[in-house]
């Protein structure tokens, strides 16, 4: 099961979770990552908006999903990644992989973790009393998804 | 043909609708849309182009009907 989402609204992890154990009774192990807004800047005033390329967006992730799934055992993923403006601490995407045996899930939701950071159309722009700030990626992250295809 | 921009580059008055002779490749409207702008980082090494939702290097070719994005290095997750 694949299962991508591109929203504004926020997701609870809770039912998420329950939804994907719920595909199969042969599943062992979910892993889930959440990614959040960290601080945008001290005085605690400040957001981050989020743009992304709809179509491409759901289309390049799906595709990741699916090759995690031949690389490990996977028997289902979901990933829901908010747009639009969000504050300081809100949820910014989950990541959730679901598999007979632990070590394929941590594996695959790295993997697709990794990819979002770098891959993925979207765009973030930081805004506080300095004014916009658009973010540029890092060379940990490039790092990060490198890893996979060394 | 028309073009779609994000992040960055739609703070830059880019050309959204764009007059050329068609097939060209990436690289060539790369150029042509950095002089119509006059400024030649407009489109930078940096950016990106997506034709038809995937991401092409400079010498693929745009037809008629294709859908072309340039966008900046992505930052998600």
């Amino acid at each position: 099961m694949v299962k991508v989402r591109i929203q504004t609204e926020d997701f609870n992890i809770n039912t998420e979770v329950e939804k994907i154990k719920n595909h199969s009774n042969t599943i062992g192990a979910v892993v889930s990552f959440v990614g959040c807004v960290r601080e945008v800047c001290a005085s605690g005033q400040g957001d981050l908006t989020l743009e992304h390329y709809p179509k491409m967006t759901e289309k390049v992730i799906t595709d990741i999903i699916k090759q995690a799934h031949q690389k490990w055992q996977i028997q289902a993923t979901t990933v829901i990644h908010r747009v639009g403006k969000l504050a300081t601490s809100d949820n910014i995407v989950l990541v959730i992989c679901a598999s007979k045996h632990r070590q394929d899930a941590f594996l695959a939701c790295e993997f697709v973790m990794d990819f979002l950071k770098t891959n993925a159309p979207f765009w973030k722009k930081e805004t506080n009393q300095q004014g916009n700030h658009w973010l540029e990626t890092n060379k940990t992250d490039q790092q990060a998804h490198n890893k996979w295809h060394d | 043909m028309k073009i779609l921009y994000f992040g960055a580059l739609k703070e830059k008055n880019p050309i959204y609708d764009f007059a050329s002779e068609l097939p060209l490749t990436v690289g060539q409207l790369r150029l042509k849309l950095n002089q119509q702008t006059s400024d030649i980082d407009f489109l930078d090494a940096k950016t990106l182009c997506a034709v038809n939702q995937e991401i092409v290097k400079d010498n693929i070719t745009i037809n008629a009907d294709d859908e072309v994005a340039f966008f900046p290095p992505m930052t998600g997750g």
